[in-house]
């Protein structure tokens, strides 16, 4: 597959992406490289499956990462993310109507 | 329309999750800081109060106007740190319980922010004891009143560890 559908849960990538919100993610990960500002769906030892931002890539090939909701956790808690542990990058995302307007 | 198609979808084939959450909370509450605040905001108005008239006199206007400042925060550090306990910790009917009294305290906050009132920060030292107490009791510990070590040696609610 090229792709997989997952869906957001949590509020770190709000405004971005909400909770609820379905995420297109390509997996194809020889076709691109994710770059700084990228949304990121990655393997996490701790946490599952997490969706985040790449803040930038190391020399060593691993990820910084972190939400773009103030009170989200980041590459403080979460650490470096290696390039294994990627799975893709966030092409698309579908929101339903939203319940609350948007923060 | 796209969403609905595949919320349709997901309720069949159940996508995967992926966390977006937030902060692991630290767990960590204690209202001694909003206590420490309030006690500090009566503090402040003793120190203002004790250069009355003195306002002509550079150092003194220099203390007096250091001491506003110093209430300034230590009320709005009290509104701050009561807010977190409210809002993060205190949950069901421990948080319904505590609802009066938190916008008690964030109006007697403001009102010592806005004025040099001894019976305001005295006042609102107390609501902040009671806040403590039910905190506390939230959390099953026990408490006890005792004046603070310390200016302006007022009553001040303990947790007995």
């Amino acid at each position: 597959m090229a792709f997989q559908i997952v869906r957001v849960a949590g509020e770190s990538m709000e405004p971005k992406y909400r909770s609820g919100d379905y995420l297109l993610v390509w997996t194809l990960k020889r076709l691109f490289k994710p770059k700084a500002g990228d949304a990121i769906l990655f393997k996490h030892a701790r946490h599952g499956l997490m969706v985040k931002q790449v803040v930038s890539r190391g020399a060593d090939g691993r990820y910084a990462v972190r939400g773009l909701h103030p009170l989200s956790s980041e590459t403080r808690t979460l650490g470096l993310i290696p390039e294994e542990d990627v799975i893709g990058k966030v092409a698309l995302c579908f929101r339903g109507k939203s319940k609350r307007p948007a923060r | 329309m796209i969403h609905s198609l595949l919320s349709k979808l997901d309720s069949k084939v159940r996508f995967q999750k992926a966390k977006a959450h937030c902060d692991v909370p630290c767990g960590i509450y204690d209202p001694s800081t909003a206590l420490i605040s309030a006690l500090t905001v009566v503090r402040m108005v003793d120190l203002i109060e004790a250069e009355e008239g003195c306002t002509a006199d550079n150092a003194a206007a220099n203390k007096v106007i250091r001491c506003i400042a110093q209430k300034e925060e230590h009320a709005e550090d009290v509104k701050k740190e009561v807010r977190i306990i409210w809002g993060d910790f205190l949950k069901g009917a421990a948080a319904e319980g505590a609802h009066d009294l938190t916008h008690r305290i964030m109006l007697k906050a403001s009102a010592c922010r806005q004025g040099v009132n001894r019976d305001d920060a005295v006042e609102l030292v107390e609501l902040v004891n009671e806040f403590a107490e039910l905190f506390w009791e939230a959390k099953g510990v026990e408490t006890t009143r005792a004046v603070c070590p310390y200016e302006p040696k007022l009553e001040t609610v303990y947790p007995v560890l």
